[in-house]
């Protein structure tokens, strides 16, 4: 994965989970299955498909699509509903977001976990009758195997260490007592 | 009318973007009345917070944990301390250490006895602990092992220290990392960053650090009373407000600036403001001139007390030593009574002065107007997840300008000359800390980190060659993922002048140092003591007034060492 599209998985996974919506989950899914679908060039992969609607302020070109984690599109939708609400639904699940506030409800948002299924997605401009989800500061305790699946992808971009380079990279010298 | 219009300040651009934004002038910046532990000083002096000190629980070998106060308006926040007994061969600077002669975290409200049992379990771990959103930032620090025996022992025998050897360390304790941020478990910034008293940079960082300082005093005091009762006395207070808080820093902060362009950009911009704003007045009065006259002579005795081992910035403290002479002089041919006078001053010191003392007289000029200037600081922060979209009906053409009028400094650089391309940022699996590697000499390449925008924009306008000038951003990102990262930025500082180092940073020339000394100028550090090309120690709050003496002294006026005491 680039840079710039790491970027944009770091911001929907931080988004989805202040909204109590399970990011973590579901970018760890998809990335465990993400070279399947050959890094991230077809549009069956829900990070290209939202960096689409979210460069081209539209999401018209993106309903109907078929592609995996549908939940991880709603953060690039979301940047779109600052006037009107927008609703995501795939399968029996219904997602809608307004001025970024959630609404749904977890019977709503139950599926769209299976790691190796498309899922059609419907975009429109209408409202969903549930409660706003509440914002939250923490994520939440069952998703930290998810959260140790990411840490382990992150750590594919640390460099192992050698002896030179723990000597030189940082320059710090190894005695304090000065 | 006329003699109205002679007497009004007039407008002066600020400085260009292409003098500022080199790295051998931003590693020559001096602290400011806009740093940020001189804003937050002001705020709490201004707000009339009061501070206490609820425990003080340590033993005869140094060892236990104390509490200190900060009391405001509306909240309060408490420095947890724990002193321990550090043997000799455990003590690094380094920020991979693994046990230090004190830990701390600042916590958020008063902690009751089942935090502190908490916090003791993990703080005095460090990174291998676990904080809570209780907590806000997490930092250790190490003794400055002789200068702590000496005091300890002057005081022990009722006598002050020697201000001499004071000067040659500056501090006793200095801390090796000051985490933030969620660091750790630590409460996230979006969690406090609404609160008006951290409003600015890093001040809740800045708030830890500087109670550290009276905790390092106290403990000082505490083991000369340890080691004889009788005759032990208390630091005068002129005497102790010699010692700052030192800080060990290393490469973990360099990617900070430009990974942060928009942040960067309004600190820098702030400064260069306040530069503009003081150069268009047009008559400075007898109040100000002394003011700054006085201000000259301190300043060059903190210059005249700045010591390093460097090569690198013994050579520019000797610079600046003789440059403050010659200021010295110039000021004598009054060029102050001149109209414009501090503009007057800024061009004369461009011909005559290096970047040290450019940037150290720059930032003088600006003490004598905070009125005009100060409020300047509450610009010095960002929100940058909004800027953080792209912008995708952005059309190639104007891509293409931006490019050209942003980065027009990477044109002339080769990026296929190896001493060019010399260096590539990583991370380190082993520490998860920023490194510098040499990329023709060992195996980094496929982890290098994007903190090369001069290069990374050029390999953007080579792909953007081809496209034509109505086709969108969009477009050419589906085609080119791998120039996400880049895109975003171009399209992030293309409205802010200071956003961008004009700088090669994978250069086999650049010194990290450069970058640190810029931040950390910005934090208020001084006594700049660069250990290698890629770590540095600093003195922070060297002069500063305690806790206790904040409601009666001035902090702005202490930034400087008095002419006095020295």
């Amino acid at each position: 994965m680039d840079w710039g599209m790491a970027e944009e998985a770091g911001f929907a996974v931080e988004w989805l989970e202040a909204r109590n919506l399970a990011g973590t989950k579901a970018m760890a899914d998809y990335l465990s299955i993400a070279s399947l679908t050959s890094d991230f060039k077809y549009d069956s992969c829900p990070l290209k498909l939202g960096c689409m609607v979210s460069d081209l302020n539209d999401w018209n070109h993106a309903n109907k699509a078929e592609i995996f984690q549908p939940l991880l599109l709603l953060p690039f939708v979301a940047a779109l509903a600052d006037k009107q609400p927008i609703l995501l639904s795939w399968d029996n699940s219904q997602v809608c977001v307004l001025k970024d506030v959630v609404y749904t409800s977890s019977t709503n948002t139950h599926t769209g976990f299976d790691k190796e299924r498309l899922f059609k997605i419907r975009i429109s401009t209408e409202a969903l009758n549930e409660k706003p989800l509440e914002f939250k500061r923490r994520v939440n305790k069952d998703a930290e195997t998810h959260v140790k699946t990411l840490t382990q992808l992150a750590h594919k971009t640390y460099a192992p260490a050698t002896e030179a380079s723990r000597l030189a990279g940082a320059g710090a010298g190894l005695n304090d007592n000065d | 009318m006329i003699e109205q219009e002679e007497l009004s300040n007039t407008t002066i651009k600020k400085r260009a973007s292409s003098k500022v934004m080199r790295l051998k002038r931003m590693g020559s910046f001096h602290q400011s009345r806009l740093s940020f532990m001189r804003v937050l000083l002001r705020r709490l002096k201004r707000e009339n917070w009061h501070f206490d000190r609820p425990t003080f629980d340590i033993n005869k070998k140094g060892v236990g944990v104390a509490t200190y106060r900060a009391i405001g308006p509306k909240r309060t926040y408490t420095l947890v301390a724990f002193a321990h007994d550090l043997p000799a061969e455990l003590r690094s600077d380094r920020v991979i250490a693994e046990a230090w002669d004190a830990t701390f975290t600042l916590f958020d409200g008063t902690p009751t006895q089942v935090d502190i049992d908490r916090l003791s379990q993990n703080v005095p771990l460090q990174e291998a602990g676990r904080i809570s959103e209780k907590e806000i930032c997490l930092s250790r620090a190490n003794r400055s092992v002789r200068l702590f025996e000496y005091v300890t022992e002057c005081l022990s025998k009722g006598e002050q220290p020697d201000i001499s050897e004071i000067e040659k360390v500056g501090y006793l304790m200095r801390t090796t990392a000051v985490y933030g941020s969620a660091k750790f478990g630590a409460c996230d910034r979006n969690n406090w960053a609404q609160r008006e008293e951290f409003s600015g940079s890093f001040q809740p960082e800045l708030l830890s650090v500087w109670l550290i300082r009276t905790f390092a005093i106290d403990m000082v005091e505490h083991m000369a009373k340890v080691r004889d009762d009788k005759n032990a006395v208390r630091l005068s207070p002129d005497i102790r407000r010699r010692f700052g808080v030192g800080n060990s820093t290393g490469l973990g902060m360099a990617p900070f600036l430009i990974n942060h362009p928009a942040l960067i950009h309004a600190w820098i911009n702030a400064r260069e403001t306040a530069i503009a704003t003081v150069r268009g007045i047009k008559k400075a009065d007898r109040n100000e001139i002394d003011q700054f006259k006085s201000l000259i002579a301190r300043a060059s005795l903190n210059a005249n007390t700045w010591h390093t081992d460097h090569a690198y910035q013994q050579k520019k403290i000797e610079c600046l030593r003789k440059d403050f002479i010659k200021v010295t002089n110039i000021l004598e041919n009054n060029i102050l009574e001149q109209p414009y006078p501090w503009n007057g001053l800024i061009n004369w010191c461009e011909e005559n002065l290096g970047f040290e003392g450019q940037e150290q007289v720059a930032s003088l000029i600006l003490e004598p107007y905070g009125e005009r200037i100060d409020d300047l600081a509450l610009q010095m922060c960002v929100d940058e997840s909004n800027s953080f979209r792209i912008q995708g009906k952005q059309h190639v053409k104007s891509l293409r300008q931006d490019l050209s009028n942003l980065y027009d400094w990477a044109k002339a650089i080769d990026f296929n000359n190896k001493k060019a391309n010399a260096r590539v940022w990583y991370v380190s699996e082993e520490k998860l800390e920023p490194r510098l590697g040499e990329r023709h000499e060992e195996p980094i390449e496929p982890y290098e980190q994007p903190l090369a925008p001069g290069r990374d924009v050029k390999l953007l306008m080579h792909d953007l060659e081809n496209w034509s000038d109505d086709e969108v951003v969009a477009a050419f990102l589906m085609k080119h993922p791998e120039h996400r990262h880049i895109v975003r930025r171009v399209q992030l500082v293309s409205d802010k002048q200071y956003a961008e180092i004009q700088d090669n940073t994978i250069s086999s020339k650049m010194l990290p140092i450069d970058l640190l000394r810029c931040k950390l100028s910005f934090f208020g550090a001084t006594k700049f003591d660069p250990r290698s090309d890629r770590w540095v120690r600093i003195t922070m709050y060297q002069g500063a007034p305690f806790p206790d003496e904040l409601a009666t002294l001035d902090p702005d006026d202490l930034a400087y060492p008095p002419l006095s005491i020295s």
